[in-house]
């Protein structure tokens, strides 16, 4: 990995490499590949992380991680997902995005954190109909993804103040407050406004308190 | 004389089908509940592998906690205790310690360590308890999370009281001041109280471990040993079954009675609306999470007990036989005194799960099995008396009995080693390995000893706790 990332050394230099041909089919050796390159990545940015994108996709260890994303077994989905992202591979989006709608919680935790990483708030859009409640673990999880992937664009999020589902409803409010989305001010006054759900009214009002203060 | 022996060796006969069932049924239950918490382990680490408990670091949402140590006689170890306890790594929480009437000098160390001043704090009297002398604050703000009450004599229930009372925040963690928590404990027995939608979570339990002669420095553990004592060394292993292969599976049959007085988290306002700790037992924190379920379902309110497998707290074992059979004979005394008083329970359809399982095994096989084990002694001696004893049968048994138990060990062993590896040292496994042929020719036959003076005691009236003097832990 030295060499890709460091000396610009191309892919098709490598696989001439005996070792690697010989060692390239065997499942141990791609999937501890991955995760170097996966540790070096969220170690590196800049032009190094590309490097690591570009050898990701090159030498078909994306291929490994999209046949992850499509297992029956939940926790390889997960870890398929995470690989994912973390390289930002965005034509993983849509089939992610259905993930995030699953009913097992961690499985749906990883997903919507990755839809996050890969496209903001369009990664959390699709709660607006979200069947299922959403708990306050997975909530947390969810702003900590916008504060931690540094979200700037914050388009859509007040689209989840029209769910019905109120834990959704509850998601939007918490995301308004947490990132100080003073702009959606006037979304927040239109839900006070028109919900009959006293608890929800109660946090919106809690929410336009400390936007306002 | 022919008619009486023939009456004899009938009632013998029954006896032995009836100890043989009795037995099938002790054994087969602690296989299902080893099966059970093996998977549900499992299914735990494996979803816990993609678990972030730091995003709750840095959350405003993460549950509010106040930590409630009671403290007796810690003069000795409770600067560094509390110092330990300030510095977990959790933001939302609060540390109460409550000074018990300690006869020695804690609270002048813990006034002049933290700089403590008395302050008038707003307290809600909501359970009664004994008078409070005094409460202070520190003027030191690296100290703001602590607050020392001073109070009067009431024993361990009466001073958790005490913490309820005062604990501001939503939920209260109950520990023993002089236990090492591990620097997440708080940050993974909180998750919990986040993730159940739709039923309130109102207790939720750690695993506790042995920390005899592991190396503690600056009140965290850094290396965990083996104890060469034989005694903590056998309740390393016990603890391991009792919590790898035992709560395990009750947590994920939800029917949990117990969780640890040592380190456990409760919702404060349940804990309250059902009158907190109870100063009537010595096993209040049985009987608090027994009453607490009960109010649940009684007020139809749904409801979880959550349990967590990682080791999180870590405790210090009697090393002497004499402290050893205190500590179990008021086991015993706790666990008749609250099935006592939830007798009510004891397979009555309402109580569910609770009711229908859980209280009758605790009945059968926590409160009565060193009963029938005693009697079994007896009427072996009997039998030998009579010379109606069939000596291949019963060292057929015997063994039978000797190596389940050693397997049951093992198994736990096997457990350990596959999911949190804590003794990583080869010596260390063999210690225990050995501890397991030896546990039920030496330890058992002391635990059993230790229950029967538990009936005694409870029948004789005895109340209140003893003097339990520890060693303490091994300093770097």
């Amino acid at each position: 990995m030295f060499s890709v990332v460091f000396q610009d050394t191309p892919f098709s230099a490598i696989k001439e490499d005996k070792n690697y041909s010989k060692l390239s089919n065997t499942t141990f050796f791609r999937s501890i590949l991955t995760e170097s390159i996966i540790n070096l990545h969220t170690n590196y940015e800049g032009i190094y992380a590309q490097k690591l994108e570009q050898f990701y996709k090159e030498s078909g260890l994306i291929n490994d991680s999209f046949k992850k994303l499509k297992s029956a077994k939940w926790e390889l989905k997960c870890k398929g997902i995470t690989e994912l992202a973390e390289l930002n591979i965005n034509e993983a989006f849509d089939s992610i995005v259905e993930v995030a709608k699953a009913k097992n919680k961690t499985l749906k935790i990883t997903a919507i954190n990755a839809c996050i990483k890969l496209a903001g708030t369009k990664g959390i859009v699709h709660l607006t109909a979200h069947p299922y409640p959403i708990d306050d673990w997975t909530q947390v999880n969810i702003i900590n993804a916008f504060k931690k992937h540094d979200i700037g664009d914050i388009r859509g999020v007040e689209l989840l103040l029209e769910s019905q589902n109120t834990t959704v409803v509850t998601l939007g409010l918490k995301l308004i407050k947490e990132l100080k989305l003073s702009q959606k001010i006037p979304h927040v006054e239109k839900l006070v406004a028109r919900t009959p759900d006293t608890l929800i009214q109660n946090e919106a009002q809690n929410v336009l308190q400390a936007l306002t203060i | 004389m022919t008619f009486f022996n023939s009456e004899i060796s009938a009632f013998f006969e029954i006896y032995l089908i009836l100890i043989l069932g009795y037995a099938i049924l002790i054994m087969s239950s602690y296989l299902i509940l080893a099966y059970l918490s093996t998977k549900e382990l499992k299914e735990y680490l494996k979803k816990n592998s993609f678990v972030d408990y730091e995003v709750l670091l840095t959350s405003e949402f993460a549950p509010s906690l106040s930590l409630i140590a009671p403290a007796y006689n810690e003069g000795f170890t409770i600067e560094e205790n509390v110092k330990s306890l300030l510095s977990l790594n959790y933001n939302n929480y609060q540390v109460i310690v409550v000074n018990d009437g300690s006869k020695d000098n804690s609270m002048d160390i813990l006034i002049k360590t933290y700089d403590l001043v008395l302050t008038e704090l707003d307290i809600h009297s909501k359970i009664e308890t004994k008078k409070v002398k005094g409460i202070y604050t520190s003027r030191n703000a690296a100290y703001k999370k602590l607050i020392v009450v001073d109070k009067e004599n009431g024993g361990k229930a009466d001073a958790l009281n005490v913490g309820l009372n005062i604990a501001q925040n939503q939920y209260v963690v109950c520990i023993d001041v002089d236990c090492i928590l591990d620097k997440d404990s708080l940050l993974k027995l909180a998750k919990p109280f986040l993730e159940s939608y739709g039923k309130r979570v109102i207790a939720t339990g750690g695993v506790v471990r042995i920390a005899n002669q592991c190396i503690i420095k600056n009140g965290r553990l850094v290396e965990v040993n083996i104890p060469n004592v034989m005694l903590p060394r056998i309740q390393v292993l016990e603890y391991l079954r009792a919590f790898l292969l035992g709560r395990m599976a009750w947590g994920r049959l939800d029917g949990l009675l117990l969780i640890s007085g040592a380190f456990g988290a409760f919702d404060k306002e349940i804990a309250l609306l059902t009158g907190g700790y109870s100063t009537k037992t010595v096993g209040e924190d049985m009987e608090l999470v027994v009453r607490m379920r009960r109010y649940m379902l009684e007020n139809k309110i749904p409801y979880a007990v959550s349990y967590i497998p990682d080791p999180l707290c870590w405790t210090e074992a009697p090393e002497d036989s004499k402290i050893f059979k205190k500590q179990r004979s008021r086991w015993m005394r706790g666990t008749i005194e609250t099935l006592n008083i939830h007798k009510k329970m004891f397979l009555n359809p309402r109580y569910k799960l609770l009711g229908m399982l859980s209280v009758p095994y605790w009945t059968f096989f926590e409160f009565l099995a060193p009963a029938i084990e005693f009697i079994g002694l007896i009427i072996t001696i009997l039998l030998i008396a009579f010379g109606l004893l069939n000596w291949y049968f019963f060292f057929l048994l015997l063994l039978f009995v000797y190596f389940f138990a050693i397997l049951f060990s093992v198994m736990a062993l096997y457990s350990e080693e596959h999911t949190y590896h804590k003794y990583p040292k080869q010596a260390d496994f063999l210690k225990l390995l050995l501890a397991a042929f030896i546990e039920p020719l030496y330890f058992h036959p002391l635990t059993v000893y230790a229950a029967l003076i538990g009936y005694k005691e409870k029948m004789m009236g005895t109340k209140g706790w003893g003097e339990m003097t520890r060693k303490g832990f091994t300093k770097r």
